[in-house]
C-alpha cells in the first residue's frame, strides 16, 4: 500500500503516475480491495482503513476520504446486516433502541467535522485507529456474564432477550442492565462514526459488553446490525457539503465489498484468532504517521 | 412438561426478518449496480460532465468549488442527461438511502405490531435521518 514511505513530494503518490482515469479507478480499486480483504480477516470492518489507505498511502485530501469511507462502511455493514438480521441472534429491540444514540451523535460528529481543521482530523483518527489494535490484543468483555439484574429501563423498553447458541448447544437467556450508561457510550460511538467516517463497531460492543453487559454474540452481531443506520446518519451531510468525490467513491466502496466478500470467505478456511495480531504493528504504524502529520511532522 | 424434540429450540422466525434483510441486499446491489455504471461511463466517455479537464490531478487539491452535484436535485438533473459524475453519486445517494428505507419499514413493523414504544423510538431515528440527509450540512 505503499504506508510505511510518506511526506517529501506529493508526487510520490501511485496515483500521480495514472495518466488515465481508467488507470487511477484501478489502483484505487486494488487498494480498496486489499483494505476490504484485511478489514474482514482483522475483525475490523473496512472503514478504518479506507481512510488511511486513501490519505497516507494516495495523498487524497482527508475530507474525501472521510467522505468515501462513510458510504463504504455503508455499503459492507448493510450486507452483514441482512445475514444478522436472520440470525435470531441480534438484539433488534436493544439496537432499534440504542440507534436514537448512534445517530443523534453521528449528526454531532459530522457537525464537528466541518469545523474543525484537517490536523485535528488526522489526529483523532490516528488515535481511533490505534484504540481499535485493542480488542486485537485483548480479549474485551464476558462471553456470557453471570448475574446482571434489568434495570428499570431494561425492563421498561423489554431489552432481555434470548437466543440459541451453537457452541453451547443450548437456549441463553440474558439480561440488560445499564442502559443509561450503554446510551452515552453509544452516543460517543456516534460521534465518532460521524467525525471520522467509520463503523466504529468495536466502540459499539463495548458499549453493549462493558456498558449494559449483554453476551458477546449479542454486542457483536446487534452492533453490526447497527452500523448502516449510523452511517447513514452523517453521510447526507457529507455528501451536502461536497466530500463525496464521484472519483473516489465509487471505486472504494465497490472494492471494499469485493475485498469484505473475499475476506470473509479466507476467514472460514483461516480459522485462526492468532492471525488477527500481525495487523496490530500495522495498525500502530500507520496510526502514528497519522498522528504525526495531523502534527505537523514530516509532512 | 413435554418431550424435547431433537430440533434446537430457536425461537420462531419473524417473517418480517425476511423482508428487511431482502431490502437490504436489493439496496446494495442496485447502489452496486448504478455505481459501476458510472464508472463504466467515466471510463469509457472520459467525460465527468462537469468539468472539461478530468486529470486525477483534480482530486488532490480542494478547489473553491466542486465539480459534481452536492444537491438531491442537482443530482437528479444530472441523472436524466446521463452525466457520469451525477449516476455515481447518484448509486452513492441510494446506498445511503438503504438503512433509512430499512429503518422506515422497521417502524411501519413495529406498528403493525402495535408496540407503542418502539414505533416512536423508530420514528424518532427516522426523523433524525431525514432531518441529517435534507436539511444538515
Amino acid at each position: 500500500m505503499g504506508v510505511a514511505r510518506f511526506g517529501g513530494q506529493a508526487s510520490d503518490y501511485a496515483w500521480r503516475k495514472a495518466k488515465t482515469v481508467l488507470e487511477f479507478f484501478l489502483v484505487i480499486f486494488v487498494g480498496a480491495v486489499a483494505a476490504g480483504v484485511v478489514g474482514a480477516l482483522a475483525g475490523l470492518g473496512g472503514g478504518i482503513l479506507i481512510v488511511p489507505l486513501l490519505t497516507v498511502g494516495f495523498g487524497v485530501d482527508i475530507r474525501y476520504a472521510i467522505g468515501a469511507s462513510i458510504v463504504s462502511v455503508i455499503a459492507t455493514s448493510s450486507g452483514a446486516a441482512a445475514a444478522y438480521i436472520r440470525d435470531q441472534i441480534t438484539n433488534l429491540r436493544v439496537g432499534t433502541f440504542l440507534q436514537l444514540a448512534t445517530t443523534s451523535g453521528a449528526i454531532v460528529g459530522a457537525l464537528i467535522a466541518g469545523l474543525v481543521n484537517t490536523e485535528a482530523l488526522y489526529i483523532v483518527f490516528g488515535l481511533a485507529l490505534a484504540s481499535s489494535a485493542i480488542p486485537l490484543i485483548v480479549k474485551i468483555g464476558q462471553e456470557l456474564p453471570e448475574g446482571v439484574v434489568a434495570d428499570s429501563w431494561s425492563r421498561r423498553l423489554n431489552l432481555g432477550s434470548s437466543y440459541y447458541d451453537a457452541v453451547l448447544g443450548r437456549q441463553v437467556d440474558y439480561e440488560a442492565t445499564r442502559v443509561p450508561l450503554g446510551l452515552g457510550l453509544m452516543w460517543v460511538a456516534g460521534v465518532l462514526s460521524g467525525l471520522l467516517g467509520i463503523g466504529s463497531g468495536a466502540f459499539k460492543v463495548l458499549a453493549m459488553d462493558m456498558g449494559m453487559r449483554l453476551p458477546m454474540k449479542v454486542s457483536t452481531t446487534t452492533s453490526n446490525f447497527m452500523i448502516g443506520v449510523t452511517a447513514a446518519a452523517s453521510a447526507g451531510i457529507y455528501f451536502s457539503r461536497g466530500d463525496i468525490h464521484p472519483l473516489i467513491v465509487a471505486p472504494i466502496a465497490l472494492g471494499v465489498l469485493l475485498g469484505a466478500a473475499l475476506g470473509t470467505r479466507l476467514l472460514v478456511r483461516l480459522r485462526n484468532t492468532t492471525l488477527r495480531k500481525v495487523f496490530v504493528p500495522v495498525l500502530l504504524i500507520v496510526a502514528a504517521e497519522m498522528v504525526l502529520r495531523g502534527m505537523g511532522v514530516r509532512t | 412438561m413435554e418431550a424435547p424434540t431433537t430440533i434446537p429450540p430457536r425461537k420462531a422466525s419473524h417473517p418480517a426478518d425476511g423482508l428487511l434483510a431482502a431490502l437490504l441486499v436489493a439496496g446494495v446491489g442496485i447502489s452496486a449496480l448504478v455505481l459501476f455504471i458510472g464508472l463504466v461511463l467515466v471510463a469509457v466517455t472520459g467525460q465527468t460532465g462537469y468539468h472539461e479537464d478530468i486529470t486525477p490531478a483534480l482530486i488532490l487539491a480542494r478547489q473553491g468549488t466542486v465539480a459534481f452535484p452536492t444537491t438531491f436535485g442537482g443530482v437528479w438533473q444530472g441523472v436524466i442527461t446521463l452525466k457520469p459524475f451525477a449516476v455515481i453519486e447518484l448509486g452513492a445517494l441510494l446506498l445511503v438511502a438503504t438503512p433509512v428505507f430499512r429503518v422506515a419499514a422497521s417502524v411501519v413493523l413495529f406498528f403493525l405490531e402495535k408496540d407503542a414504544i418502539y414505533t416512536i423510538v423508530t420514528l424518532a431515528v427516522l426523523a433524525l435521518l431525514l432531518i441529517s440527509l435534507f436539511w444538515l450540512r
